[in-house]
């Protein structure tokens, strides 16, 4: 997916002169000025109507993206129906990460459920900053060690046994997506046809009134 | 004895003549037998551990139900920051050897050494975690598929000798009853 900065040299204005990466980036460990500056340079802000794909594998995806605002969800196609494997919101990132090191085709779609400002962070750079960088080298692997418990949890949660129990568990851990995500996603994402969710949630509901 | 695991980092990364050395005086080796649960073997050592063969299979125990999450075959990763990861209720993540396994053990503290003194470490250690992930991500896209036969034959197509797996196991694994597993292989059998 070609992208491009389309904001121009004022990109960063209204985010605090700086690209918002750097402060996840800070949150993991101190950075040096030549880490900032190449974060600033490379990284872009970019807007997604709702219904836009980020990425899909008609177009190698080049970019991992920091949502700021707005909601995505990741999907493969089994036939015709589109399979939610995971969804994305604020202040998370969102992407294939298995292009990030490999010149890989990927069988992923991203695409955006609500409109999304995000920031475009190039697999480029991300390798160059780990190649040079041990504090870069440190921030990916801890970063690495977040995605692999997503993961894990994505996995795991699809593995319980009955409907319930799995949007029981999808309200322990993904609580904050409930009122903004389509419930046809979350269907998806939790292995349920539509109709199935919407009666847990009834049942659920008629509880909680008593 | 640790040269499947050297083998499998040089595949992906040059290694040092430090990181090589290093693996051979501080990694051991550790045989487990078929249908021993490793759970708190894996616990109570602090350590990371490379299946060198063998195969492993990772459940939970859920309102008496055994769930199976996943099975480890060769030039697999485990690590006993595994279980600190709480599932369900405090369920405890289990690991059972479906047949007899060599692992290779590399305590946390050998890890720490080789990140310290060998630059290539992070690299080896980056694509060992993103394999793990890639293959995680596969089980979640693999167990959202709605049709039985759909996710058996994806299955096979990931795994190259599901014949090693229990029926009931695997059965557990895609979500489905054995009954329908039993129909599943059946009826691709035939085609």
């Amino acid at each position: 997916m070609n992208l491009k900065n389309e904001f121009g040299d004022n990109k960063w204005d209204n985010f605090g002169g700086i690209s918002p990466l750097i402060a996840v980036f800070k949150s993991f460990h101190t950075l040096n000025p030549e880490i900032e500056q190449i974060i600033n340079e490379q990284t872009f802000p970019v807007a997604f109507a709702k219904g836009k794909h980020l990425a899909s594998p008609l177009k190698r995806n080049r970019y991992i993206f920091l949502i700021i605002k707005g909601a995505v969800h990741g999907y493969i196609k089994a036939g015709n129906q589109k399979i939610t494997t995971w969804i994305a919101a604020d202040n998370e990132l969102a992407g294939s990460i298995r292009n990030l090191w490999k010149e890989v085709d990927s069988d992923e779609y991203i695409e955006s459920i609500e409109p999304v400002l995000a920031i475009a962070v190039p697999h480029s750079m991300s390798r160059y900053l780990y190649e040079h960088f041990s504090i870069a080298n440190y921030v990916g692997r801890k970063m690495t060690e977040i995605y692999y418990q997503g993961a894990s949890e994505r996995a795991f949660i699809a593995r319980l046994p009955t409907a319930a129990k799995r949007y029981e568990r999808f309200l322990v851990t993904y609580h904050h997506l409930l009122d903004r995500v389509p419930l046809k996603y979350i269907a998806s994402f939790l292995a349920m046809r539509l109709e199935t969710l919407s009666r847990i949630r009834s049942a659920a509901a008629k509880i909680n009134t008593k | 004895m640790v040269t499947p695991f050297i083998s499998y980092c040089k595949a992906n990364h040059p290694l040092s003549a430090k990181f090589i050395k290093l693996i051979r005086s501080d990694a051991y080796i550790l045989e487990v037998s078929r249908h021993e649960d490793l759970t708190q073997l894996l616990q109570d050592t602090d350590s990371t551990f490379f299946l060198s063969s063998g195969l492993i299979r990772k459940y939970i125990e859920h309102q008496g139900k055994d769930i199976t999450l996943d099975f480890l075959g060769e030039e697999n990763l485990l690590d006993s920051d595994l279980f600190k990861h709480h599932y369900l209720e405090g369920q405890q993540l289990r690991l059972q050897a479906l047949e007899d396994c060599r692992l290779i053990v590399m305590p946390h503290a050998l890890i720490k050494k080789l990140l310290h003194q060998c630059p290539e470490s992070g690299f080896v250690l980056k694509t060992l975690m993103m394999s793990k992930i890639y293959q995680l991500n596969q089980q979640s896209a693999l167990s959202r598929i709605p049709d039985a036969s759909a996710r058996y034959q994806i299955f096979c197509s990931l795994f190259s000798n599901n014949k090693r797996i229990p029926g009931k196991y695997l059965a557990s694994y895609l979500g489905m009853r054995p009954e329908t597993l039993s129909r599943v292989k059946a009826s691709s059998e035939l085609n």
